[in-house]
């Protein structure tokens, strides 16, 4: 990693007002939830958290993409991506720097986001689930980051590298449900059926390729704390960490393999 | 360059365009959406699916569309005109999003409890009987059995709502919670198994109840209940008091 790389991308995120505008996006989000919390005729603090929690995920997600993609495309079509690389900065470093600043981006963002849960909220919520939900939060972004990087390197239009990207997240937001369904679809005998069979087990190797980001950041967490055993911290790091690797590695292999 | 010519042209379709468009908003101007009453619920695969995965904010949600359900266009829909079939559908999705919130209970409870029709009133009451019979949710369970004995008239119904609340999984309640299948029965003239309930209770609950609570169900038993317990040694010193 190259630490004026790193420095280089984030003072361009500052720049662009990536960070105002993200701001700008917490305050609307944190808005709603109060305006519509406080018309809840009971439990008006868990509906505005969960509001809340929920609305600042998605704009976060969001935000980081557009941001990401726009900034790494910009990186290629003004050249500066020739003028890096041509600086002794390895293409490993290069992307390991890359993701590593837009990492950072999303902590500093799902920081933020608890900071103002806990401030607004801190003597209701479930410091456990808060705690919980920050992290698994913190690695869900830096997990976007690396995919918005790969797709940034690997396609070349920005608009469609955003949408791909926004569909890869709705896709593991979704998976779990979509893997309860097939877990849950009637076999029989017939030919129809055996296809079926065979669909499903595509679908079983599509979502290897998947991260569950449905199991994490649970907004359910913020009320009631975090009362599913089965997600907890190790889960959260070790299946981050690896989904966001595989990105880095892929981005670091596509980019091993681009002519200049 | 434009001729004239072009200029008026465009000038003219400017101006019938205008035209039809205040043809098209007086046509419109005076027509407002229709309700038309409470939508059907989606499956909880639905649920999730549009909250990607998020079902406490689609709780959430749901929540806030049946609290205002039926208020739209600056127009009050009237009880009597909900379909509570279909609000009952929709508290039963709640309920599998979230088992543990209040929030739906206390709709269906409070507000969509107040309707006067007999046979609406059975969807909120099945629907609060189950939410009500798990821990630390035995209100539900009272505000069932209300609604079943005040509003639908039904004791019978109230009796085994009441008889759910006596065996009820959650020992921290209110003692009279104890006793109101006791009570409902006396009140429908079954005397007899109000008197030997009550007697159970007593006899149970001599020990942890707060002696206010004892006397009073001694004081129901020798007095409202006198035709059963006249041969009772539990009465005598009710009897025997100055």
């Amino acid at each position: 990693m190259n630490r004026a790389l790193i420095k280089f991308v984030l003072i361009s995120a500052v720049r662009d007002k990536i960070i105002l505008s993200l701001l700008f996006m917490i305050a609307f989000s944190v808005s709603t939830s109060l305006f519509l919390g406080s018309s809840a005729i009971i439990e008006s603090d868990k509906f505005a958290v969960v509001y809340a929690g929920s609305l600042m995920r998605v704009a976060g997600v969001l935000g980081l993409i557009l941001f990401t993609t726009f900034s790494i495309r910009r990186l290629f079509d003004s050249k500066e991506v020739d003028f890096i690389l041509a600086c002794p900065i390895s293409r490993p470093a290069f992307v390991g720097s890359v993701v590593t600043a837009y990492g950072i981006i999303g902590t500093l963002l799902a920081g933020l986001m608890v900071l103002v849960l806990y401030g607004l909220y801190g003597d209701r919520l479930f410091l456990d689930g808060l705690t919980l939900w920050g992290v698994s939060l913190v690695m869900e972004y830096i997990l976007i980051a690396a995919a918005t990087v790969f797709f940034g390197l690997y396609i070349s239009s920005a608009a469609s590298c955003a949408l791909i990207t926004i569909a890869f997240y709705v896709l593991a937001r979704l998976i779990g449900q979509f893997l309860d369904i097939a877990d849950n679809t009637p076999m029989g005998h017939g030919i129809k059926d055996t296809v079926m069979h065979y669909m499903l087990m595509i679908f079983d190797g599509v979502s290897l390729f998947i991260p569950r980001l449905d199991l994490i950041a649970q907004s359910s967490w913020l009320i009631y704390g975090v009362t599913d055993s089965v997600i907890g911290y190790v889960y959260v790091f070790i299946h981050g960490g690896v989904f966001a690797l595989i990105l880095v590695v892929a981005a670091i292999v596509d980019l091993l393999r681009r002519q200049f | 360059m434009f001729t004239k010519h072009t200029v008026f042209i465009f000038q003219t379709a400017l101006i019938l365009l205008f035209a039809v468009n205040i043809a098209v908003w007086s046509y419109a101007r005076d027509k407002q959406a229709v309700w038309l009453n409470v939508p059907p619920p989606p499956t909880y695969e639905t649920i999730k699916s549009i909250t990607l995965g998020d079902t406490q904010f689609g709780y959430r949600t749901i929540g806030y569309m049946l609290q205002n359900v039926g208020d739209f266009g600056g127009k009050n829909t009237s009880l009597r005109d909900y379909d509570y079939e279909a609000l009952g559908k929709w508290f039963w999705l709640s309920d599998k999003i979230d088992p543990q919130a209040h929030y739906v209970p206390f709709l269906a409870a409070y507000y969509f409890g107040a309707s006067r029709d007999k046979d609406d009133l059975s969807y909120i009451i099945d629907y609060l009987v189950e939410v009500g019979q798990r821990p630390g949710r035995w209100r539900w369970l009272v505000q069932a059995f209300y609604i079943a004995l005040r509003k639908q008239e039904d004791p019978d119904r109230a009796i085994e709502i009441a008889e759910l609340l006596e065996n009820h999984i959650d020992p921290r309640r209110p003692e009279w919670s104890y006793r109101l299948r006791a009570l409902t029965l006396s009140k429908i003239g079954e005397k007899e198994t109000a008197y030997i309930l009550m007697r159970q209770l007593v006899q149970k609950g001599y020990k942890t109840m707060h002696p206010n609570e004892i006397n009073y169900m001694i004081g129901y038993i020798c007095k409202d209940l006198a035709e059963f317990s006249k041969d009772d040694p539990l009465c005598n010193r009710y009897r025997n008091r100055p």
